[in-house]
């Protein structure tokens, strides 16, 4: 099996902790002081997955909709799409609806109806009395849209944040296992070049 | 590792023999050794003219020499590399002139009939060198590239020291002009190359795999071992470097090119490392190259990184690399610090390191030149020419020069000066626009300033006119505001309350570094009136926010208001960090901030469209414009699917304002706002931020994201008055081509001419040898043509 790249899009409300879960899970790091996303940017990771070894690259964009028209670039080709919203916010919440809309209309998966979605409410460390969208709420239109995984997070404490791309990782391969599955897809690197893992000079 | 051992036995007997009559370097132990005149001839193998030492950035200091192979006659002979400027051939007498130039004019590989030559003394040539290339530990080569167009080979000896470094001034070289019919060789890219090829016939040369201008010259077996351990099994990055012969041919592999997989897979991305069946196996491989390195290439790297001249460079390095400089890193730290336990393209990686270095390079040789000097400005010298040299390769457009002074701003004086006792201008506008966009302002005149050059203000009126406007300004603004503070209906209803969630939520990331916008000392404390403050529709929401203060919240509120001035337009992301500068100028004035953020955004509305026509209308003709002043770079981003151009959004969007520190964010406003050569300033400065990295780019970066993560990763750490004194040049050039295309297409179109000739030709070809002229014209379009124009 060849190297895999696998392509996470995350989308939601501006300010809804985009950035930082990303930060969190790449870079283990968490900052007040991320700046509105402005464009977009990506991180990569690689982690291993069933006993694979794949690269994932997040793709971050700005979470105003003004700026969707723009995500079409970047959406295509998308392994797994992300929608995460504030748990302490329910305008955050309510908006997950064309979020996911958009991104099925703008990507145009192959397999629409399956395509691997995942659901994060960020933003489970604020106090309990703040927060506006209970547990239940969300797990019901994450069931009803097609049992899409649901996982609470906080990106500030770095709760859930390796589970919830972990399964990301998880789901995004077998959409692009789904894909690739013509038996003749050649694999990019050993073609040309001879036994890699020699290690030492190649005289 | 075959090729090299032949010349083992020679290096041996170098470190007794002398033949140096003209070393500068006292490195060489029998340098003082007496040798009679006879005894000083030397075969001449190999000789190129017009190679330079540059001892100033001064061009007029300059020195032209001959690079020259010369062979000492012996048991075993013995090579040495020279370098004679050409002063001293020149007492020679013509003779001697004449076996140099014959020697590059033959371009003959043959060793035997070589020409026998004097290696001239070296009296009063601090610059000229001769030394047996046994002696040459390494060579450093720079191939002619967009910021230096003279490529370059410095020499480092096993003795540690350096020698002049040497450009290769191939416009200037007979040898280079004209390729000699009958030579063997296939013509090399640049002058440095072709001493390179010869070089490899007398030695054995490896290019480094660390570093991919290093190239040793007859390295050890630890050295081998060392510059041949793949860090990165990237061969493309060697291929593209290399599109000719510089890398040692065991090294060169090649390249898959079988990726007939989804379009979307061939990112180098997923092929960094060599890719071993699973991870403990890639990890192994990885962690035996890292080993190998460390001990191999520690003692030369600390030495190497413990030198002066390296320090500028060293806290730039990557982590794995900058450990070295005090030896205390060990292996396994180098693979969690370097970023390598992450994942990181090794191409973006490799072509951010070499920028670093070369811009580190470049500054630490300004100021030492500037030291040189006795601070005497070089600026002139300096700005703008590397940009150029794209332009006039590809267009014939004579040289343009920056007119930017930015080391002299326009300070209180100055503009005291621009005024009467009245207060009204005593210089035109255009003159105050032009002055701005050379110098720009001192920090303290922004504030006066601003209003003017953002068109808030009339320029022909005096103070007391001017307290009128503000005035009306200001009830105006009270007004605006008024429509919704203290209006509960209109504050929190529906959509208000989503327009202030937004605003909220971005002010409170904006520019909170400044201090006016610091987040407060004592959040806990349930007095601080700025906490309860009730900006965001749910004070409830900002346990996860950085707090408000008083400055933040008027922040909001400007923008709120703004929402009700250009109704249409509301609140867009972006909005915050256009207006936070001007806030901090204006120094918390909420009326003097509304009316340059508003006047800002008359100029910059367009950006924020619901449906993003004016962003997609100013990348492209960005595109165009890279197409017509760089047609290799267009072609290179055509290639790589980059032609969208998103990886400039972000400068376009908020004019730089992520890509600067907050100061000199506030230098490029002001001179982009003077409108001087064009209200579309902006877009010659995004080129000249992208010609700057042409050379990275076109190496490097084959991938939309990788391109995407590149130009996001400058941010911070582009320089702004060489950049802006670039976008000045690419802009003088440009106008120039646009003039020239226009006369050239009038003279084509012109009866008169055209008519001449009909008398000699038949009509229907005349015409059609009219029309291909015209088509070989570059096109330049309306939206190309509004550039060249101060207002649109």
């Amino acid at each position: 099996m060849g190297r895999v790249l696998l392509k996470v899009i995350i989308l939601g409300d501006s300010g809804v902790g985009k950035t930082s879960l990303m930060n969190q899970y790449v870079n283990k790091r968490f900052s007040s002081q991320y700046k509105a996303t402005i464009g977009a940017d990506f991180l990569t990771k690689e982690v291993m997955v069933d006993d694979r070894l794949v690269t994932m690259q997040l793709w971050d964009t700005a979470g105003q909709e003004r700026f969707q028209s723009l995500g079409v670039a970047f959406y295509r080709g998308a392994d797994c799409c992300v929608l995460v919203y504030d748990v302490n916010s329910s305008k955050s919440f309510e908006t997950l609806d064309s979020w996911r809309d958009e991104f099925l209309i703008q990507a145009n998966p192959q397999n629409a109806e399956n395509f691997p979605f995942v659901v994060l409410g960020n933003k489970i460390d604020v106090e309990e009395h703040k927060r506006q969208v209970t547990q239940k709420r969300a797990m019901a239109w994450c069931q009803a849209k097609g049992s899409i995984p649901y996982f609470e997070t906080s990106a500030k404490e770095a709760i859930n944040v390796e589970q919830a791309f972990q399964t990301i990782a998880k789901n995004a391969l077998l959409q692009e296992t789904d894909i690739d599955v013509s038996p003749d897809y050649p694999d990019p690197i050993r073609i040309d070049s001879p036994s890699p893992s020699g290690g030492c000079s190649s005289c | 590792m075959g090729g090299g051992n032949s010349f083992q036995n020679i290096e041996e007997d170098v470190s007794t023999l002398s033949i140096d009559s003209m070393v500068e370097i006292k490195h060489t132990p029998n340098s003082d050794e007496q040798l009679s005149e006879e005894d000083m001839k030397y075969g001449l193998l190999y000789s190129k003219s017009k190679v330079y030492v540059h001892p100033t950035a001064y061009s007029r200091d300059n020195l032209p020499g001959f690079v020259a192979i010369v062979r000492k006659q012996g048991l075993k002979p013995t090579y040495l590399l020279a370098w004679i400027p050409e002063s001293l051939l020149e007492e020679k007498g013509s003779e001697e002139w004449e076996k140099f130039t014959s020697v590059e004019a033959s371009a003959s590989t043959e060793d035997g009939d070589a020409v026998l030559v004097e290696l001239p003394s070296r009296h009063g040539e601090p610059y000229a060198f001769s030394v047996p290339l046994s002696s040459v530990y390494s060579l450093i080569i720079h191939p002619p590239s967009f910021s230096s167009w003279y490529g370059s080979i410095s020499i480092h000896l096993s003795s540690g020291e350096t020698l002049p470094t040497l450009f290769f001034h191939d416009d200037e070289s007979r040898s280079f002009n004209s390729i000699a019919p009958g030579s063997s060789q296939p013509p090399s890219k640049w002058g440095g190359e072709d001493l390179l090829a010869r070089l490899r016939l007398y030695a054995n040369v490896l290019r480094s795999s660390l570093q991919n201008s290093l190239y040793l010259v007859d390295p050890s077996r630890a050295d081998i071992e060392t510059h041949t351990t793949v860090l990165f099994s990237d061969d493309a990055v060697d291929e593209i470097l290399s599109p000719s012969s510089n890398t040692p041919r065991h090294r060169r592999r090649g390249r898959p090119h079988s990726y007939s997989g989804s379009p979307n897979r061939n990112s180098v991305l997923h092929q960094t490392l060599s890719s071993p069946a699973s991870t403990s196996q890639a990890r192994l491989a990885l962690l035996q190259g890292f080993s190998q390195i460390t001990r191999g290439a520690r003692s030369t790297a600390q030495r190497i990184l413990s030198h002066p001249l390296a320090k500028p460079i060293v806290p730039y390095l990557p982590d794995p690399v900058n450990s070295l400089v005090n030896a205390n890193g060990e292996w396994s730290s180098w693979v969690e610090k370097g970023g390598v336990g992450e994942y990181e393209s090794a191409r973006v990686y490799l072509a951010r390191w070499a920028r670093i270095v070369a811009e580190e390079g470049e500054r630490a040789r300004r100021r030492e030149i500037h030291s040189q000097v006795g601070g005497i400005d070089d600026d002139e010298e300096d700005s703008g020419l590397g940009v150029f040299e794209v332009i006039r390769q590809s267009r014939n457009v004579p040289i343009s020069r920056s007119t930017r002074d930015p080391k002299h701003p326009v300070d209180r004086d100055m503009w005291a000066a621009w005024f009467a006792g009245d207060g009204r201008p005593i210089v035109p506008i255009d003159y105050m626009r032009q002055e701005i966009f050379r110098r720009g302002c001192a920090y303290d005149v922004r504030q006066k300033a601003w209003p003017f050059i953002l068109g808030v203000l009339p320029w022909d009126v005096d103070e007391r006119e001017r307290e009128i406007l503000w005035a009306q300004l200001k009830a105006r603004y009270n007004e605006i505001k008024s429509e919704w503070q203290g209006v509960d209906e209109v504050f929190n209803r529906q959509d208000i309350q989503e327009e202030r969630h937004r605003i909220d939520v971005d002010c409170r990331r904006t520019d909170r570094n400044q201090p006016m916008f610091m987040a407060p000392s004592d959040p806990s404390n349930p007095h601080n009136p700025h906490n309860t403050y009730n900006f965001s529709p749910s004070t409830e929401e900002i346990g996860a926010q950085s707090l408000a203060n008083e400055h933040t919240v008027k922040l909001c509120e400007i923008l709120l208001t703004y929402g009700f001035y250009e109704r249409d337009l509301g609140y867009v992301q972006g909005m915050s960090d256009l207006c936070a500068p001007i806030y901090v100028v204006m120094k918390g004035d909420e009326v003097m901030t509304f009316w340059c953020f508003a006047a800002l955004m008359d100029r910059m509305k367009q950006n924020f469209l619901r449906d993003q026509s004016g962003m997609k209308r100013q990348l492209a003709t960005l595109q165009q414009l890279v197409a017509v002043m760089d047609p290799e770079l267009y072609k290179h981003f055509e290639k790589c699917d980059s032609l969208n151009l998103f990886f400039c959004f972000r400068w376009v969007l908020i004019a730089f304002k992520r890509e600067f520190p907050f100061d000199d964010v506030l230098g490029l406003w002001e001179v982009l706002w003077t409108n001087h050569y064009s209200s579309q300033f902006l877009l010659f400065v995004a080129l000249a931020v992208l010609e700057s990295h042409r050379d990275s780019i076109l190496r490097y970066l084959v991938e939309f994201d990788e391109i995407l993560k590149y130009c996001n990763h400058l941010s911070m750490t582009i320089e702004l008055d060489s950049t802006l004194a670039q976008a000045e040049v690419l802009f003088l050039s440009f106008r120039q081509m646009v003039q020239d295309i226009d006369r050239r297409q009038a003279e084509l179109l012109d009866p008169t001419t055209s008519g001449m000739r009909k008398r000699n030709v038949d009509g229907g070809s005349t015409a059609d040898s009219v029309v291909g002229s015209l088509k070989k014209l570059p096109f330049i379009s309306d939206d190309l043509r509004a550039l060249i124009k101060a207002d649109s």
